[in-house]
Order: C-alpha cells, then structure tokens, then sequence
C-alpha cells in the first residue's frame, strides 16, 4: 500500500481504524515533496516542521479517543492566497514576497479545527490572474500528465500538488475558472461554490464579486468531505450565506441520477471547442444518460458576452482592491525614493508583474469618469442578463454540462504572447462567477495527446448537491 | 458694486459610536499612536469589513432628527485615491444613494455680529435645505516631525455622516448659527460629541458671489480645513472679500479648493479644477446593500431622543417658561440636562431657571467650565436652591455659597459651605428683636422721619440691621419686627 494513493476518505477510515498515523502519513507526503517537487515545482513554502508538530499533536488526540473530526491528522496544501498566520503568504508576487499575516483565512481555521495538517503553500499566478500559472513571480509549475505543459491556472500549484500526490488535497481559489480549469488541465476534481458558500475572509482578494475558495481533489467523494468543512456563515465575510451547511458526501455516494434533467448548452459545444473535447463531453451526457438522467440541448444565447463583461468587472475591482500595495504598511517598498509619489510609482512598478498591471490599467479605465457608463456599468447591465439566460435555462434543467476549458493543456509559453487568447480560454468557466453559481469540473476522458479533458456541471446557487451527485455518476466517488 | 454671497456646507461630523465602522477597534480619542487599529482597519490583504449597525442608526437618527427623508434601500461604494493616511487607497462612502436625503433646518438667525461675544436675539428665521447626509469612514493622520513623516490610523475606519446643504446661506452669521444649531440637534440626538477640537465636527464652505439675488450661481470656491466655528466666520469673511476684490476689477474666479490657515488668517490654493480628482467611484462590493426596513426605521424612529424644539415646547407650554428662559435652556444641551434634573428633584422651574441663566452662567463662563463638567451636579445646585428656598440662607447668601462651589478643588456640599462660611440665615426673633431696638435706639432721627411719614427711613433702619446681623438675619422678619416696635 502506498499511503499517496489513498483518497481523503480512505486515510480518514485507516486513521479511524488505528493502523495509519498521521505522522506515517505527513512523513510519506514531506519525503515525497522533497524528492519530487523539485522537478514539479508547486510548492512555493513547505511548512514541513509545523506539519510533523501538528500531525504528532492529532496522533495524540486520536490516541486518546478524542479526534477533533474524522479528518483530524489528514495533511492539506493552499494556494498562497490564503493568509496563514505567522506563515508567508506571496501571492506569488514580488509585492507580498516576504509578507507574513497576523492572521488566517476563515476556511482555514476551519480546517485547523478539523484537525488537518499544513503542509505548505502553493504557487499560482500572480494575485491569481493568469490562467496558466506562468505568471507566477517565483517559477512555473509543470503539468504532471506532461511536464512540458502548464497545469493551468490559476490554481495551478493546487491541482498539480493533488495530481502529482503531493498532497491528499488542496484549497484554490476561483475568480473566473481558476479552480475548475487548473483541475481539468490535471485530471482531477475541482469544485467552484456558489459565491458567499465559504468565507472569502483572509483570501488575498482579486474580484471581490467573483471570488470564491474551493477544494481541489482527487475524487468527488472527497472534494464533498471538504466543502462540507470549509464552507458557512462567516460574521467577518458579510458576502458569505448563512444557509446551514448540508452533508455534502452523503449526495457524492449515489450513482443513480434517476430522472435528473441536464442541459446542453450548444453555445458552448460550438465552434472555438476543440473536436476531443466536444466528443468527450458529448460522451459524458451518454454515461449520464446511461445512468437515468434526461439529457437535453439548450440555449444561453447572452453567454458569449460574458467573457468581456468578466474581464471588465475583475479588472476594475482588481484594480480597487490592489491600491493598498503602496509600500507603506507591508510588502514590497522601493528604496531610494524622494516623494511618497515616487513611493508608489516605483513600489507598484517594481513590485507587480506585467499581467497585474495590465489588470489594474483595464480596470482603472473602466471605472474613470466618461468611461464609467460604455463600460463598468454596462458590464454590470450584462450581468444581470446573464443571470436570466441561466433561470431560464434552470426552469427546465437541474444543471447544465459543458466543457471546462475549449482546449487542454498547452505547453509553456504557447499562450503568452496575445493575453487575448489566453482570456478566450476562460470562456466556459467565466459566466459561472458572473452569476453566482456553482460549478464542479471532473476528468472526463483524454485526448489524442493522452492529456485529461474536463467536465464541468452548472447548478442554481446553493445546488452544489446536485453538482456532486451528477460528478460522481460520471467519474465514481 | 454690491454682491450677493451664496454658501453652501459640506459638514463631516464623528459619529460617537464605541467601535469604529468595519471592525470592533475603539474610536476614543486620545490614544497613543496606532494603539486602536487592527488588520481590517489598516487595510491588510485579504481583510474584509463588517458594517456596525450602529453607525447605520446613528446616522438616521442624524437624519430624521434633520428632517431627511431615509432610503431605506441605500449602499455604500468605494472613493478612490492616494495617500498614506487611506491604507486601502479608498475611502468607503456612499456616492448616489445616501442613507438620507432632502432634509431641511428651520433656522432662528440672530442679529448682529456672531463674533461680538454677546446673546443676540433672533432676528428672522430661515429654511436651510439639507441636500443629503450620508456615512462614510474617517482616514488616519500623518505626523510630520523631525524630518520624518508618520501614519497613525487610529482614525481610520471611525464612522462619519456628511451633511451636505444646499446653497441657502447669505451670510456668515447664518453659517455660524446653521453649525451651532446643528451641533446642538446631533449633542440631543446623541449621536455625536461634536467636538470641533478634536476634529469630531469638521466644515468645508462652499462659496460664490452674484451680482443680484436673481442672477444665476458665480464660480465657487471650496475652503477646507476649518477647525472652529469663530473660525467658520473668518474664512467665510476672508474669501468674500477676495472674490469681490477679484470681482470688482473685472477678473473672474477660478474653481479652486483652498486651505484656510486661521493663524495667518489667509486661504491658499490646493488645487484647481484641472487637476480635480477623478475618484473611480464604483458601489462597495463587499458590503451588502443597506436595507432598513419598516420595523427597523420604526425602531430608531423611537429610539430618537427629544429633540430641542420639543423640549423647548415643554418648558413653555407645560413648565410655564417665558420664550427667553426656555430658549437660553435648550440652547445648549448640557444646560437644559442640568435643569430637567434639577427640576425632576422637585426645584420649581422658574427658580431654577433663574439661577441657570444668572449665577450658573456667569460663573461657568469666568471658570471657563462646561455646564455638563460641574462636579456637584444637579444633585448639589438642587441642594443649594432648597437652601434659598427654605430660608435657611439669604438668595445673597446663596451666591456666596455657589461662588465657593466653584473655587477649584473644592467638593463640600452647599450645607457644610454654609457652616464653614457662616452663612446660615438667623431666624430667631427673640435675637432679632434685640438687635432692632439697638438700632432704634440709636437712630431718633430716622425713627421720628418715619413716624413723620417718611418711608424712606425704615429701609434705612432694616439696613442698620441687616448689617448689625452681617447680613444673616433674616430680612422679612427683620422688616416685620421694626414696624411692630415702630407703630406699636
């Protein structure tokens, strides 16, 4: 038995049953970072003595009987967005390169307090824009299915650490795809709950509108053990739900779909997808099919704008949310400077990369006065038609399935060169944020080139139920 | 050539509530430097704000006590610019809907100079419009010393209400009483200290000049920087007169913010409006939209507390006060506390009136003392008026006492003041008695006036008692005694 291979769940029982420890386990998943993530690179910090100090401290509590939760000992790894008290968290940015927060992220203390153990921080993009993972100040993180390719992005740290067995799992978070693609593009399962299902608190933010934090893992099974503990109410995130949480496992188990109505949205299967992928997530309704779902064709005739209206609201709050990196208070400050304006200017210039900037110059032209209303404002008009599109489709179907991504893993620097065509990959995943639903992404088959294609599931708000039963008819538990 | 001067108020004032308006920091004043902050108010990454309801309240408290109407579907949104003393580089505010609008303040203007140190008595009264009032956070501070410039943010993040007016007032007197009036309804309502000092009330004037009533708006002005209310006047007085200078040789105004500086008693430019910021306004999106519904606005609608033109109301319809005493009582809050607790003691309110508006006053202003700071209290003037009334001092007396009450340091109580200064009153008539036939005795002429018809004389011969007595007999029975002794 190799401890690496076992899902969350399966640790969870052996630990239960006393014949796995958590220091067994912690130590297995160190020695195999320190062996392998050289050649991965998607560990950013590994926090490898606080892990062996905390797993030592749940072998204790399991040793007395008194576990914290079922999942108490079980390692973990974040994108480096979350705050973690007393631990670096980057961003994976020049800006935040030495910043240690005072604090840590509400979905994170909650996994602490389930008894899970830290094993580092992961890399991303840049403040998590990108969608490759090259934007990263620091390195870039190979695809384990191919490591001449990117593991997508923005969470692509996350992904290729559960890929890679690195880690039993991983939070990310997703803004406009940035869970759900970096999992297709890995092969594993990644899910985007509905906005305000877990905290946003201590998540370094992009889109405060669009944000949301999520598990990434290696089965559906486990992906809902761990929405089940991160997600609720938080008095710190007035954004976050105060809807009880449900036992999301109990909906990953069942394999029968008995009678649940899925949509095909053609505008999303249509030319721009490439050919293995449409045929895979046409396959993909036939196995829902096959296991007692109607699956139906439908209609978002808005969806195509949604892309744009994305890029203009991420941007614009991007650019509001990212003026606090003065050089002042934390992060990077330049040296050498006459004036405060200098200050700024060359901290900012210094301190962020090309994409952040170009972020923040979008973003801060959509919200100058003139440009306000063709832009900012319209961009929000459109999202509310975007929502309708998707009530109108949720009238008649329980959730929609697509494709994650019209394209899969490409290799590094393929992308690079026009942004445009970069932020054209995000076409599938983009709207899901914009109206504040939920998504999940699973592996759904592979294409010429052996790399995993994604499927991804579409529910009202607060329906992730749905999502995961559906998930896990397609790809098990 | 004759102008007309037009202003209008954007007034900023600190709400008084315990914590600040997105995290449980404290607002008190005072503290040393970044002692109050915590990562939410200083803007760290990945911080989110939590909006005190409180805040919420004390602003429509703000606003129904103005008169306002309340959007009950309100939001905040973000400001955005640079400067160290902003940690997130945005300021959140409201922008298009505030939480109360289209108000108004029947305004009582007084005449003469609001400078001259007298009570003037209300000349006319005015409407002013209250445009809108909104709340918004309040920025840090920066220290410049010793060639070093530094940030303390235990400001940032204290709840304020803007109050902005509509270009109502014609002269400075009526912005000096507009802001006197206002502090006085936010002091009832309870909803801020209004201390301009500590810069828990601030003023920015907007002004401009016309050549008649009738001609549209000039270009106007914006002084910033106002940290008083005599101070309100002198920079309104100041940039007047520049404008028409400016005016009067043909030259047009430029639309420009201005500092006033009152040591100097001058106003420079900051900025004109070329380089007006363009502050990328856009709603706050991790705030949810402000909804008071009907229960909630009720509630403070309740909890709103009586109002000045409702106390004065009380005093003269239901007390009997005249119009002057009851305006002078409500004219600050602090007075008309010290009355209503004087008064529910059991002091009759004309009485305490009288003393509020006479001794109280004269002596809190030589000793430069709030009538809120006096260390006796209601509970301690309630005690010495039951002095005066009882008889057991003379109303003279009674000053003396009070006078002493005031001497710094002192804490006796007006009863142990009255035995260690010796002022208890003598009542005893055989004593009295005695000491009006020494002064009968020693005065025939003036004892052979009066019973020749003169009246005069028998004021005389009570005053040989009273200052036989110093003063402490107790004059009715002295008066009493004489003419008996006399037409007996």
């Amino acid at each position: 038995m190799d401890i690496r291979d076992l899902t969350v769940a399966e640790l969870s029982a052996l630990l239960a049953e006393g014949k796995l420890s958590s220091t067994e386990i912690t130590k297995a998943y160190l020695s195999a970072i320190e062996k392998e993530d050289g050649f991965i690179r998607s560990y950013i910090t590994v926090t490898a003595e606080k892990a062996l100090s905390d797993a030592a401290a749940a072998d204790e509590r399991r040793s007395r009987g008194t576990p914290l939760s079922p999942l108490d000992g079980i390692p973990f790894a974040l994108k480096d967005n979350f705050c973690t008290k007393g631990i670096k968290t980057t961003c994976a940015s020049r800006m935040l390169e030495n910043f240690v927060p005072p604090y840590t992220a509400t979905a994170v203390k909650k996994l602490e307090q389930a008894g899970c153990v830290l094993l580092g921080k992961l890399n991303m993009d840049e403040f998590a824009m990108g969608s490759s993972t090259e934007t990263s100040y620091f390195f870039k993180t190979k695809n384990p299915v191919d490591p001449e390719r990117v593991p997508g992005g923005s969470s692509g740290g996350s992904a290729a650490a559960v890929a890679a067995r690195l880690a039993p799992f991983a939070l990310g978070t997703d803004t406009g795809g940035s869970i759900r693609q970096p999992a297709a593009f890995c092969g594993i399962v990644g899910m985007k709950p509905t906005y305000g299902r877990v905290s946003r608190f201590g998540v370094v933010a992009f889109a405060s509108s669009l944000d949301q934090v999520g598990p990434m893992t290696r089965t559906v099974y486990d992906n809902a053990l761990i929405l089940s503990v991160i997600a609720g109410h938080d008095p710190m995130d007035a954004s976050s739900l105060p809807h009880p949480v449900p036992d999301y496992a109990a909906s990953a188990k069942d394999g029968i779909l008995d009678g649940m109505r899925v949509g095909l949205p053609e505008e999303l299967l249509g030319p721009g997808i490439s050919p293995a992928i449409r045929e895979a997530v046409l396959k993909a309704a036939d196995v829902l099919r096959e296991k007692g779902a109607v699956v139906e064709k439908c209609s978002l005739p808005r969806v195509k704008y949604a892309l744009p209206a994305y890029y203009i609201i991420s941007s614009a709050e991007a650019a509001s949310n990212l003026g606090r990196y003065d050089g002042i208070r934390f992060g990077y400050a330049a040296q050498d400077v006459e004036s405060i304006s200098e200050l700024y200017t060359k901290s900012r210039s210094e301190g962020f990369g090309w994409e952040v900037k170009r972020r923040i110059l979008l973003g801060t032209f959509a919200l100058s006065s003139g440009y306000y209303d063709a832009y900012y404002k319209r961009a929000q008009q459109v999202r509310t038609l975007i929502m309708q599109d998707y009530d109108n489709a949720f009238e008649r179907f329980d959730c929609l399935l697509t494709p994650v991504a019209p394209v899969t893993a490409w290799k590094f620097g393929e992308m690079s060169k026009d942004p445009l065509e970069m932020y054209a990959a995000d076409i599938c995943t983009v709207s899901v944020n914009v109206a504040g639903l939920c998504g999940l992404s699973v592996p759904c088959g592979t294409d010429e080139n052996g790399l995993p294609i994604g499927a991804q599931f579409i529910a009202k708000p607060l329906c992730e139920e749905t999502l995961y039963r559906a998930g896990a008819a397609l790809y098990g538990r | 050539m004759e102008f007309e001067t037009v202003i209008g108020l954007e007034v900023h004032v600190e709400l008084s509530t315990q914590s600040k308006i997105y995290c449980t920091c404290s607002t008190a004043f005072g503290a040393e430097e970044n002692t109050h902050v915590c990562p939410v108010c200083m803007g760290f990454p990945g911080t989110l704000p939590a909006l005190n309801k409180q805040a919420v309240e004390y602003c429509v408290k703000a606003g129904l006590a103005l008169n306002c109407k309340i959007n009950q579907y309100s939001r905040q949104d973000r400001k955005h610019y640079f400067y160290p003393d902003l940690p997130k580089a945005f300021q959140t505010s409201q922008y298009d809907l505030p939480l109360c609008y289209d108000g108004y303040v029947d305004l009582r203007v007084p005449e003469g100079d609001p400078l001259d140190g007298k009570v003037n008595k209300p000349a006319y009264t005015k409407r002013i419009g209250i445009t809108r009032i909104h709340i918004e956070e309040d920025a840090g501070k920066l220290i410049h010393a010793s060639g070093a410039t530094r940030v303390d943010c235990n400001r940032c993040g204290v709840p304020l209400i803007e109050i902005v007016t509509e270009p109502d007032f014609r002269t400075s007197g009526e912005v000096y009483a507009f802001l006197q009036h206002l502090r006085n309804v936010l002091l009832y309502a309870n909803v801020s200290n209004c201390r301009m000092e500590e810069g828990s009330m601030r003023c920015d004037v907007n002004l401009s000049l016309r050549p008649s009533p009738d001609a549209p708006f000039g270009t106007r002005t914006e002084t910033k920087n106002i940290a008083s209310l005599s101070a309100t006047v002198r920079a309104i007085e100041y940039e007047r007169a520049r404008q028409r200078k400016i005016l009067e040789k043909g030259g047009a105004i430029t639309q420009d913010t201005l500092r006033w500086d009152d040591e100097r008693g001058v106003n420079y430019a900051m900025r004109s409006k070329e380089d007006a910021h363009d502050y990328f306004y856009f709603p706050e999106p991790d705030i949810m939209p402000i909804v008071i519904d009907d229960a909630w606005l009720s509630s403070i609608k309740a909890s709103l507390p009586e109002l000045p033109h409702e106390r004065r109301k009380r005093y003269t319809e239901a007390l009997g006060l005249p119009d002057y005493d009851a305006d002078f009582l409500v004219g600050e809050k602090a007075i008309s506390d010290l009355f209503d607790a004087c008064v529910a003691l059991g002091a009759a309110p004309k009485t305490v009136s009288n003393w509020l508006m006479s001794d109280v006053a004269r002596l809190c202003n030589d000793t430069n003392t709030g009538f809120d700071e006096l260390w006796f209290g209601a509970k301690g003037l309630y005690e010495l008026i039951s002095l005066v009334e009882k008889g057991t001092i003379s109303r003279t007396a009674g000053s003396k006492v009070l006078e002493a009450m005031f001497a710094p340091g002192e804490r006796r109580s007006p009863g142990e003041l009255v035995s260690a200064l010796g002022l208890a009153q003598v009542s005893d008539e055989g004593a009295i008695l005695e000491l009006c036939k020494t002064v009968i005795a020693a005065n025939e002429k003036a004892v052979k006036d009066y019973r020749a018809g003169k009246e005069k004389a028998m004021t005389s011969l009570v005053g040989q008692v009273m200052k036989a007595s110093k003063g402490k007999a107790n004059p009715a029975i002295v008066n009493r005694l004489m003419r008996e002794l006399l037409n007996g």
